[in-house]
C-alpha cells in the first residue's frame, strides 16, 4: 500500500520553548482512517498542522506522498492534505455559501467551469445548495459544520483531516459526520480524525494513536487500545461506555467477546440469550 | 506578519513568577511605567537614550524573565526594520543616501523599540486582576478600570485567533505572499473578517456572562486580596527612579552646559 503520510523522528518545539512534539513516528497509508486520541496539550493538532505543512519540523521529518513537507509550499500541501478545522467562524469570510466554497478552488487556480461545476456538486451533497445565496453566518451549527467540510471537499484532496470535529455537537451531528467519513471512506480518501470523543473512534477506524504529552503512547487496532484499560488511563482517556460494561460484565464470566459499538454489543447478547434458552 | 502577531501575543501576555517585578505593586509600576515614557520621549541625546536602554534590560535582568521580555519583542524587530525603512525613504527622497536622514529615522525607531519593551516589562509582569484594582484605588470608576483590562486582556486571544484564522486560510490555499498590491489587500479580507466576527461572539458571550454574574450589581466595589503600598514598593521606586533623575539631569544640566 502506498503510504499517505510519513512521520519519521518527528519534533517540534514552539517558538515559546513548548516541547509539543518528541520523536513522533507513523505511518498512513492510502484509504486508511486513523483515528488520533489524546486529551488536551497532548500534541495532536501541533501534529496534523505538520501535515499540510503549516508547521515545519522542528527536527525529523514528514512527508506526504513522498514529499518532505521542509521542501515543499503550504499551498502545495493543502491540495493533497485538506484540514477541516473546529471551529468554522475561524475561516467563514465570504458573503454566499457559494463563495465560501469556491474560495479555495480560487486559490488553486481552477477553471470556472470547474469551479461551478464542483461548488454546485459538493453543495447539494450536503443539502446546502438552496443556502447558496444565503451568508455563511445565517446558518445553524450544524449547517456550518457541513459547510466546512463542503468548503475542503470541494478540492478534493486526497487526504482530509478532521480538527475535533464532534466538539459542541449533539448525538445526531455526530452521527451525520460519521455518515461523512464513511462516505469519503468509499471514495478512498484517506481519513484522519483528531478528537478527545473517545465514544466516537469506538467504530468505522482502521487505527487508533494514542497520545499524551507529545508523545505517542500507542498504535494499534480500535479493539485493542479501546479495551486498554492501562494505557488508556495513562493517556488520561476514560474508557468508552461499551468497553467499561464489558470489562464488568467479564468479572461475571457473561461476555467474553470484544464488541465496541451498540450493534456488535446486541447481536453478542442476543447470542448468549438464544445459546441459554 | 506572522511573527508580528505572535509578537503582539507575546507582549500583552502575562505569566506569574516570582523576580522582584511581579511582586510590586501596580501602582508603582504605573507610575515607574509613566516617568521612563516620558524619560524617553523628552531625552533626545543619542547616548543618553542607548543609557536607556541599559537601564531597563538591567531592570529587566534584575527583576524580570529575561527570555520572557526578549521573545516578546524580538518578532517587532523585523517590522521597526520595514519602519525604518519607509521612514528613510520618506525623509530622504528624491536623495538615495543621506546619512544624517539616516540617523535620525535610527533615533526615531531607536525610541519605539525603547517604547514597545517598556510597556512589554509592565504588561508581562502586571497581573490584570490587580492592575484593575490598581486603577479603580486611583480613582477610575471600576467599570471603566475593567473595561480597559478586559480589553487589554483579550488582546493575545485576538492575536490567537488570528493566527488560527491565518492557518485555517492557508490551509485553503491561500498565500498572501502572492500576487499584486491590491490582490494582497483583498487577500487580508478572508484573515480580518472571521476575526472580526469571532472577536465581536466573543464580546456577545462576554457581556452575557457578566451580566449572569451581576457585574455592576453593587456600586461599591471590595476585593479578596487588597493591594497595599510595601516598603518593597517604596524602594524600589526611589532606586528605580534614581537612574532616570541622573539621565535628565544629564539632558538638561550638564549637556546643554557642555553642548
Amino acid at each position: 500500500m502506498v503510504k499517505a503520510i510519513e512521520v519519521e523522528n518527528l519534533w517540534y518545539i514552539y517558538p515559546n520553548g513548548v516541547v509539543a512534539l518528541k520523536n513522533i513516528n507513523l505511518e498512513i497509508k492510502v484509504g486508511e482512517k486513523v483515528a488520533i486520541i489524546g486529551p488536551n496539550g497532548a500534541g495532536k493538532s501541533t501534529l496534523i498542522k505538520h501535515f499540510n505543512g503549516l508547521l515545519k519540523p522542528f527536527k525529523g521529518t514528514v512527508k506526504v506522498f513522498g514529499t518532505d513537507t521542509r521542501k515543499a509550499t503550504v499551498a502545495t500541501l493543502a491540495r493533497r492534505v485538506g484540514v477541516i478545522f473546529q471551529n468554522p467562524y475561524h475561516q467563514f469570510f465570504s458573503e454566499s455559501v457559494w463563495d465560501e466554497v469556491a474560495f479555495a478552488l480560487k486559490n488553486f487556480g481552477f477553471s470556472e467551469e470547474a469551479i461551478r461545476y464542483r461548488v454546485t456538486k459538493v453543495l447539494r451533497l450536503f443539502d446546502l445548495y438552496d443556502y447558496a445565496d444565503r451568508s455563511p453566518f445565517t446558518l445553524s451549527s450544524g449547517e456550518m459544520r457541513r459547510l466546512a467540510i463542503a468548503t475542503v471537499l470541494a478540492y478534493d484532496p486526497d487526504v482530509i483531516v478532521f480538527d475535533e470535529p464532534t466538539v459542541g455537537q449533539d448525538r445526531f451531528q455526530k452521527e451525520k459526520i460519521r455518515e461523512y467519513i464513511k462516505l469519503l471512506s468509499l471514495q478512498d480518501k484517506t481519513i484522519i480524525l483528531v478528537t478527545h470523543d473517545i465514544d466516537f473512534v469506538a467504530e468505522g477506524f482502521d487505527k487508533i494513536v494514542v497520545m499524551n504529552k507529545g508523545e505517542i503512547l500507542a498504535i494499534g487496532k480500535p479493539k485493542d487500545i479501546l479495551y486498554d484499560e492501562e494505557l488508556l488511563t495513562k493517556a488520561n482517556l476514560i474508557m468508552p461506555q461499551i468497553p467499561r460494561l464489558v470489562k464488568e460484565a467479564e468479572a461475571y464470566n457473561i461476555l467474553k467477546h470484544k464488541p465496541l459499538t451498540e450493534d456488535d454489543l446486541a447481536r453478542k447478547i442476543l447470542e448468549i440469550l438464544r445459546c441459554s434458552m | 506578519m506572522l511573527s508580528l502577531i505572535s509578537s503582539v501575543y507575546e507582549i500583552f501576555l502575562f505569566r506569574k513568577r516570582k523576580q522582584l517585578l511581579y511582586r510590586i505593586d501596580p501602582r508603582i509600576k504605573l507610575l515607574h511605567l509613566i516617568f521612563i515614557l516620558a524619560t524617553i520621549v523628552f531625552v533626545t541625546n543619542v547616548y543618553l537614550q542607548i543609557l536607556i536602554l541599559v537601564y531597563l534590560v538591567a531592570l529587566t535582568l534584575i527583576g524580570a524573565d529575561i527570555s520572557r521580555i526578549w521573545r516578546s519583542v524580538k518578532n517587532m524587530l523585523k517590522m521597526l526594520m520595514l519602519f525604518y525603512i519607509v521612514i528613510y525613504i520618506v525623509n530622504a527622497f528624491p536623495k538615495l543616501l543621506d546619512l544624517g536622514v539616516a540617523f535620525q529615522s535610527f533615533i526615531a525607531i531607536f525610541r519605539f523599540f525603547m517604547l514597545i519593551y517598556c510597556f512589554s516589562l509592565f504588561f508581562t509582569t502586571t497581573p490584570l486582576d490587580d492592575l484593575t484594582q490598581a486603577l479603580y484605588k486611583l480613582g477610575i470608576p471600576y467599570h471603566i478600570a475593567f473595561t480597559f483590562t478586559l480589553s487589554v486582556r483579550f488582546i493575545p486571544t485576538v492575536a490567537k485567533d488570528f493566527i488560527t484564522v491565518y492557518d485555517a486560510q492557508r490551509a485553503r490555499g491561500l498565500e498572501l505572499e502572492k500576487g499584486g498590491f491590491l490582490g494582497r489587500v483583498r487577500k487580508f479580507l478572508a484573515l480580518l473578517i472571521p476575526v472580526f466576527i469571532v472577536s465581536f461572539l466573543r464580546v456577545d458571550r462576554v457581556a452575557e456572562v457578566l451580566e449572569s454574574r451581576a457585574f455592576g450589581a453593587v456600586r461599591r466595589r471590595t476585593f479578596l486580596y487588597e493591594l497595599k503600598i510595601k516598603l518593597l514598593d517604596a524602594l524600589f521606586l526611589i532606586f528605580s527612579s534614581i537612574p532616570l533623575l541622573l539621565v535628565i539631569y544629564l539632558q538638561y544640566c550638564l549637556l546643554s552646559c557642555v553642548w
